[in-house]
């Protein structure tokens, strides 16, 4: 298992690697100079020469790339051009956000979506079956921007009971938690169809097994069956995709922060787009792949945890 | 009469698959003494996996016992409820072994913990047994393994299934099933998915174990030879009906239904070197397009006209030896030739 | 499927050449027989689909009203027989404008899909039949460089550097989705590699080239076309997201997600504004995904697919 890990481990350096390489090949094609959009319609000739000079614009394509690597390695993301401060700073200020966000959103779909979709395989009456797959069907196709949308119409101007906007009260966790409900609920129906149904095909699959026969002719109870034994396994599935998930939510978030105005590693990066501040929006994308990265890599590992064929592969 | 562990009669099972009704047993009777083993033969769909999740109440959902009955020392089983099913004969009075061991065991869980669940389940509602610590248990499966064969249990015990060869996977099953001192063994087709080598490993266990702790065997097999070797008395089924049953000797020296012979006769070796090898010509019937009268009979190179109007029963032709075909008569020997 | 010894060259040949030509046909035949004999229902997905491009390519010509046509007097409006789906808030009919968004949607879907599946699979098949070799390392290392940006936040940011445009937007939806189809692509080659016919060709002194997309390419197709389908309807959702944000096609162009953006400023007012395109892209998002589904059904009926 620990061979695995490392292996596992390992594969992700040349991946952040690349990663940093792709980001900053982006911004090297940006068209126009980086130092006069800086400075701005002062900018004086000479001006621009000692900023080129200083941020290492003139060198070679490799050398900028290395500089830019070796800066990023010791969390060096350069400074906002707008407001001044520094990149890291500004997504260490976002980051927990997101990752809240993010990680309630995921735990919400998960949690319901594992449970009825197990429920619909266990509970063959049509009613319920057919009642949970259609559900899912629809969570399934609505995005999660739309969703949001439509669940700030109705439960924030319709029928005011959520706030609509923002985060919270600092250190108030209770109102931050309330603040937390609807944005974390959008996020979470796309995937929490998904989950269903992945799900209870699984179950579905494992109920049909040879070893759940087995059990059965042992005299398993019925119960013990469903939510122990073939629960283990039919985890499995959903547990795989729950790497995916996180890619997903995360790029939802940033759809989530923008409607409902929550501070965030989304929120930082539109609004960087717009201002065109290319540093922050360098440091913001570094941060959410690599975040997209370490969730996979966690997938992974917990795939192995799970299932222990896994690690004599 | 007193000594009959298993008393099928008449037993009818369908399937409803896809809006068809197929007849999956149809008027099926035997039984099986203590100490016995009794075979099933017959080639694949003519009924005996079906006819073995019957008697253990675990077909699968479009399947469905229709009529009939199944006494099991003295009371009906058709009639008792899932909880009754699961308190006394599951794994405990009556236990069964399947086919194939690869996926007869959980995956995720350890050979331990299955084991020791099951050794649970099958104590859960005998008062006798004391709650037992789950070390008790576990030095119990240990001793299990070990009556079995498998080397090293107490180490190896804690293995997840994918660590085990597919013989040693069987013998954790035979383990199980005979474990609790059950009265009858139902095992389908054990040694169909193993080398040949470990096929006569597995079977003498099977048969040590049963002698051992008095338990009967309802052994269904596609294996004619393997049959003949270990079965007491023999039935010989085709499209969810007995053709014919008896002594294994008797049935396999003079069968006396056609297809019997047949298929008896088809073993290479039966017959003289200069012969060909025998087939029979046709196929199987799918149940949705059974023959009428006698299932056997559009490839019966012996069939009357009234072969396709009546549908045989068993007649006793000799003591203990019974076969349903009409042109049979009690009188004499009388062989089927096959060519 | 070639068991003959090459005995007699001329006639092997002829023998070899007829059963390496049914591959391509085979697969395109199948699978719209398959479509139409409706296995797994994908006839409701395949008839949603068709109903949405043809509103797509004719929608325009047909229906009469402009979609940038503004009525001032009568903005947020509800549903009406002059506005069968109301106004938004410059008084611009909201059907013409859905049915204009229809167009551009399946615009960006089928090119970004098409362009992405294109690159894809020649870099898969590519780096699956050389595998092992420096060029397979290398394409699976940007496979997973590429993919390990959140698909959103990747487009946003080529959009970012490239600008404005629904060309743009193509091409940086394209980008985030390539390396999916180059892992399909390059599993069913490595798997597809071994089989006989192509081992037969390579005997037969074929060139790579002509092996890789005669015989290759058209057997492991038949994953990618699914994947297709549900693709197709996640473009058409980020194709509304980053337009939403206002990283995607340009405004005033109907665009589903512009919509959406100018109905979210006046989400307190006018309802509609927010409803109409949010049922078209979910409904899109069905359509496709029964689409697709069905395709998956009717194409590999008794092969499961694992992660691939």
């Amino acid at each position: 298992m620990l061979k695995y890990v490392v292996k596992r481990f390992l594969w992700v350096i040349p991946t952040v690697l690349g990663v940093l390489t792709l980001l900053f090949c982006l911004t090297y094609l940006l068209p126009g100079d980086p130092a006069s959009v800086m400075l701005g319609p002062r900018a004086t000739p000479e001006l621009i020469n000692e900023i080129s000079e200083r941020l290492h614009l003139n060198d070679p394509f490799y050398f900028q790339l290395w500089y830019y690597i070796s800066a990023a390695i010791r969390f060096d993301l350069g400074h906002s051009i707008n407001s001044g401060f520094e990149v890291s700073r500004l997504i260490a200020d976002a980051l927990p956000h997101t990752v809240v966000l993010a990680i309630s959103g995921l735990g919400i779909a998960a949690l319901i979506g594992i449970i009825t979709g197990a429920f619909a395989a266990t509970h063959r009456s049509k009613y319920m079956d057919g009642m949970i797959t259609l559900a899912s069907l629809v969570a399934v196709a609505i995005p999660d921007f739309v969703a949001a949308l439509l669940l700030m119409m109705v439960f924030c101007v319709q029928i005011p009971i959520f706030p609509a906007l923002g985060a919270g009260g600092d250190g108030n966790i209770l109102d931050m938690a309330w603040h937390l409900v609807l944005p974390a609920t959008a996020l979470s129906i796309g995937w929490m169809g998904y989950m269903s149904r992945l799900s209870r095909e699984s179950m579905l699959q494992v109920l049909d097994s040879d070893y759940i026969r087995t059990a059965r002719a042992f005299a398993a109870p019925h119960r013990f069956v469903a939510y122990k034994y073939a629960l283990k396994n039919a985890i499995i599935a959903p547990i795989t995709v729950i790497g995916l998930g996180a890619g997903k939510l995360l790029g939802g978030a940033v759809f989530i922060e923008i409607i409902f105005n929550r501070p965030g590693l989304g929120k930082l990066i539109v609004d960087a787009v717009f201002a065109r501040d290319l540093p922050v929006v360098q440091g913001a994308i570094l941060v959410a792949s690599l975040l997209f990265i370490f969730a996979n890599l966690l997938a992974d590992i917990s795939y192995a945890v799970v299932d222990p064929r896994i690690q004599y592969d | 009469m007193s000594d009959i562990l298993l008393d099928v009669r008449n037993l009818f099972v369908e399937y409803n698959l896809a809006g068809k009704r197929l007849q999956a047993l149809d008027d099926v009777s035997f039984n099986v003494k203590k100490g016995e083993v009794v075979g099933v033969a017959g080639e694949s769909g003519c009924g005996k996996s079906t006819l073995a999740l019957a008697i253990m109440r675990l077909l699968p959902g479009v399947g469905k016992i229709g009529d009939g009955s199944i006494r099991f020392i003295g009371r009906n089983l058709v009639k008792l409820s899932e909880q009754q099913m699961d308190e006394e004969i599951r794994g405990k009075q009556i236990a069964m072994i399947f086919q194939n061991p690869q996926s007869a065991l959980n995956p995720v869980f350890k050979i331990e913990t299955q084991m020791i669940d099951i050794l649970r389940f099958q104590s859960q509602h005998r008062k006798s047994d004391a709650k037992k610590t789950r070390e008790e248990l576990k030095q119990q499966a240990i001793q299990q393994l070990k009556e079995t064969g498998i080397a090293d249990p107490a180490e190896r015990i804690s293995n997840y299934p994918f660590e085990y060869s597919g013989g040693m996977k069987q013998r954790v099953m035979i383990s199980m099933a005979l474990s609790s001192k059950t009265s009858l063994l139902i095992a389908d087709e054990p040694t169909t998915a193993l080398d040949v080598t470990i096929e006569a490993q597995i079977n003498k266990l099977l048969m040590e174990l049963a002698e051992k702790y008095q338990s009967s065997i309802l052994y269904i097999s596609h294996d004619l030879g393997v049959l003949s070797e270990i079965t007491d008395r023999v039935m010989i089924m085709y499209a969810g009906r007995i053709f014919e049953t008896g002594q294994t000797d008797s049935v396999f020296n003079e069968p006396r239904h056609p297809y019997s012979t047949a298929l008896i006769e088809s073993l290479p070796g039966s017959r003289s070197k200069k012969r060909r090898l025998l087939t029979i010509p046709g196929q199987v019937p799918p149940l949705d397009q059974l023959p009428s009268g006698c299932a056997f009979h559009p490839r019966c190179p012996f069939a009357k006209d009234k072969c396709r109007e009546e549908n045989p029963s068993l007649i006793e032709v000799t003591p203990n030896h019974w076969s349903a075909c009409l042109l049979d008569e009690r009188r004499g020997r009388q062989r089927w030739e096959w060519i | 499927m070639i068991t003959t010894t090459f005995a007699n060259n001329g006639q092997a040949q002829k023998r070899i050449r007829m059963s390496f030509r049914r591959p391509l046909r085979v697969t395109l035949a199948e699978t719209t027989r398959a479509i139409l004999r409706n296995r797994g229902g994908c006839w409701i997905g395949t008839v949603l689909v068709a109903m949405m491009l043809v509103t797509a390519i004719l929608g325009p010509f047909v229906f009469p009203i402009d979609p940038n046509e503004q009525d001032i007097v009568n903005r947020f409006a509800g549903p009406s027989a002059s506005h069968l789906l109301g106004t938004d808030y410059l008084g611009r009919d909201l059907l013409a404008r859905l049915i204009y968004g229809c167009r551009i949607a399946m615009l960006v879907a089928f090119g970004s899909i098409s362009l992405s599946a294109i690159v894809g699979v020649i870099l898969g098949v590519s780096s699956g039949y050389l595998e092992g070799s420096k060029l397979d390392y290398a394409t699976i290392l940007i496979f997973d460089v590429v993919r390990s940006f959140p698909q959103v936040v990747l487009a946003l940011a080529i959009v970012a550097v490239l600008g404005c445009s629904m060309l743009n937007l193509i091409l940086a939806l394209a980008f985030t989705v390539f390396p999916f189809y180059g892992r399909i692509a390059r599993a069913q080659t490595l798997s597809v590699k071994e089989s006989d016919y192509v081992k037969a060709a390579e005997v037969m002194g074929l060139s790579r080239m002509k092996i890789i997309f005669r015989h290759i390419v058209p057997n492991i197709l038949a994953p990618v076309i699914v994947c297709l389908g549900m693709d197709l309807a996640t473009i058409i959702i980020y194709e509304a997201g980053l337009s939403f944000l206002g990283l995607g096609v340009r405004p005033p162009t109907a665009s589903w997600g512009i919509m959406l953006k100018n109905g979210y400023k006046y989400i307190e007012t006018a309802p509609w504004m927010i409803i109409w395109p949010a049922v078209a892209i979910s409904l899109s998002m069905i359509a496709f995904s029964l689409f697709s589904e069905g395709l998956r059904a009717a194409l590999d009926p008794k092969e499961r697919q694992r992660n691939v």
